[in-house]
């Protein structure tokens, strides 16, 4: 009798631990699910946001005529635009080209002696305008002294590619 | 739950099975071999009584090691008892009266041993035949002292009682040499001194005389003893106790009836068993409350389980759907995701904030006004920084403040930008040196 009610106690007592133990793995289980969910409501309308997007995105696309440029075609233009504007305002290569995450880069350095401030915005604009590669100026330095108005310039030269390496 | 009530008397067993039905109970057959509650009674002559008056003792164990004590004189050396002390009377207000019997403990476990019980904690009462008969009296009659005597093959049994109280009791075997035409002489003789010895050495006022088992058919016996008594004289019925049973199966379970009906107080279970039965009851009670938490718990974990489940199921569908719906945008757009990088990539690149065209224009305000010295865009880890010296000549104080009023004005238009501005003005030179410091997040 004693023995029976020392197992049932321990059978009982081992099944209710168990039980306790499924109990909050449930809850635990459960407030995951919750927050799961309260995520997946975040996504949903990030993916509407994406969806969005996506249209503007092409739309921006046909807009700015942005096209497909495979890894050896960007090596080409930076290459190509760097002689350019080797040809045109002088300076020097300082670094690239280098082939990043998606994209080719180069920097050039050089100076220019605007003769009037339209024609130096003009100059950047030009600059600024191309596509292929995407320019960034990185660094502009302008001094004005007695002897007119000295530019330090340092072009960031970006051509995004896509698949390849 | 079934009752086996049994009678052990001269070496024999008999016994029937009841079941409570309210106040009455129900016989339901003779087979004794089963499990259920136990009631026992034994025919034993040689009990031991005294009446014992001891100071108020609230320990039990003290109370025992007394009542032990105060009987030793009566009890065998070596021989284990079975003490049973019934509370009769407060003497005084420290002195209690108590009605002391006791029976070897051997009694017991040869009566389980007997009726084939195997474990002893199954029997729920244990007493002797004598004292069962006022179980019968005590149904009848609260309030009266009964004088109650029992017959049947073997034995003959007076027990006086009031209620539940058992005030005497004295027993004979019928002996061998007594033929049926003596056995009304017999019993009138036995009878006769007793009640005499009840009323005149004992004291007791008798109300009533009661007739149960075998005698009651005797119609003889029971004219002698009511002109002997002078008392009512009735013969115990089987309505206020069996249903659906007739007076020769009652008389036949009188004992075994009266056990069922008897104070608890006269219960002489060893107190080893008592202690296992108490022990089992209140395993019983723990494995009921320890069996509804686990039940319980198992409703809610069950419930949670399918809970659970539903949600998981849901949001994996809500999730496939929310995939399913995205990709199928994709493929409508003819894009994949890659291109998609690319192109937000090179869409950012070309972003009017980066262009410097665009942060001139933004600052044009203020280099408007300078005669600027020189200009520093440099752009770093995706920030602007700007920094701007001038020197300024005044041609009066007003022209100067006018100046810094203006400069003030424009540099307040940047409401996207950190503005740190070290600009010194000399009043007394009418002179300024400028500097201005911008930070463009974007």
């Amino acid at each position: 009798m004693l023995n029976k009610s020392y197992i049932l106690y321990t059978l009982l007592s081992f099944f209710i631990g168990l039980n306790l133990l499924i109990f909050f793995t449930l809850r635990y289980f459960d407030n995951y699910l919750s927050e799961k969910k309260r995520e997946l409501g975040r996504l949903t309308e990030k993916v509407n946001t994406i969806k969005g997007n996506i249209n503007n995105i092409l739309h921006l696309k046909e807009k700015l005529s942005i096209r497909y440029i495979e890894e050896d075609e960007a090596e080409s233009i930076i290459l190509k635009k760097l002689e350019n504007i080797k040809k045109i305002y002088g300076g020097k290569i300082i670094e690239g080209p280098v082939i990043k995450k998606g994209v080719i880069e180069a920097k050039i350095s050089f100076n220019l002696k605007p003769e009037n401030s339209k024609k130096f915005i003009k100059t950047l604009v030009s600059l600024e305008d191309s596509i292929y590669p995407v320019v960034n100026i990185e660094k502009l330095f302008i001094t004005n002294s007695k002897n007119g108005t000295t530019v330090n310039i340092e072009l960031n030269l970006t051509q995004p590619f896509y698949g390849g390496r | 739950m079934r009752i086996i009530s049994v009678e052990i008397s001269d070496g024999k067993i008999k016994g029937a099975v009841f079941k409570r039905r309210g106040e009455l109970l129900e016989l339901l057959d003779y087979n004794i071999n089963r499990s259920g509650k136990y009631y026992i009674s034994v025919f034993y002559q040689d009990f031991i009584y005294s009446s014992i008056i001891l100071p108020a003792v609230k320990d039990e164990e003290t109370l025992f090691f007394l009542l032990k004590n105060r009987l030793s004189d009566q009890l065998e050396s070596g021989t284990e008892y079975i003490i049973l002390p019934v509370r009769n009377k407060e003497i005084s207000e420290n002195q209690i009266e108590y009605f002391v019997y006791a029976i070897p403990e051997k009694l017991f476990f040869d009566a389980v041993k007997k009726v084939g019980i195997i474990d002893p904690a199954d029997v729920e009462f244990f007493t002797l035949s004598q004292f069962s008969l006022a179980g019968v009296t005590s149904k009848i009659s609260e309030d009266e002292t009964v004088f109650m005597i029992y017959t049947d093959k073997e034995k003959f049994i007076i027990t006086v009682s009031h209620g539940n109280r058992i005030l005497y009791t004295r027993s004979t075997k019928i002996p061998d040499f007594v033929t049926e035409e003596q056995l009304v002489n017999f019993y009138y003789e036995n009878f006769n001194l007793t009640y005499i010895y009840i009323v005149q050495n004992q004291g007791i006022d008798i109300d009533s005389v009661g007739l149960a088992g075998n005698i009651s058919k005797i119609k003889q016996f029971v004219e002698l003893i009511r002109s002997f008594s002078d008392k009512p004289v009735y013969t115990v019925l089987p309505d206020l106790f069996l249903k659906n049973s007739d007076f020769d199966q009652f008389s036949s379970y009188t004992i075994q009836i009266g056990a069922l009906n008897l104070s608890k107080d006269y219960n002489f279970l060893p107190l080893k068993i008592k202690q296992k039965k108490t022990f089992s009851n209140l395993s019983r009670k723990i494995s009921l409350i320890l069996m509804f938490i686990f039940l319980s718990l198992s409703v809610i974990n069950a419930k949670s389980f399918f809970e659970v489940k539903d949600k998981f199921y849901s949001l994996k569908s809500s999730y496939t759907r929310l995939k399913i719906s995205f990709e199928k945008e994709i493929a409508s757009k003819n894009i994949s995701p890659e291109q998609i990088k690319y192109l937000i990539g090179y869409i950012n690149l070309l972003s009017s904030e980066r262009k410097t065209v665009y942060l001139l224009d933004k600052i044009s305000g203020i280099l408007s006004i300078l005669n600027m010295e020189n200009l520093n865009i440099t752009y770093k880890d995706g920030k602007r920084y700007i920094s701007i010296r001038s020197e300024e000549r005044f041609t009066s104080l007003n022209d100067m403040e006018f100046f810094k009023r203006k400069l003030k004005k424009e540099v307040s238009k940047l409401k996207d930008f950190k503005i740190v501005d070290r600009s010194v003005f000399d009043i007394d030179r009418l002179s300024a040196k400028i500097f201005i410091e911008l930070v463009k997040e974007k």
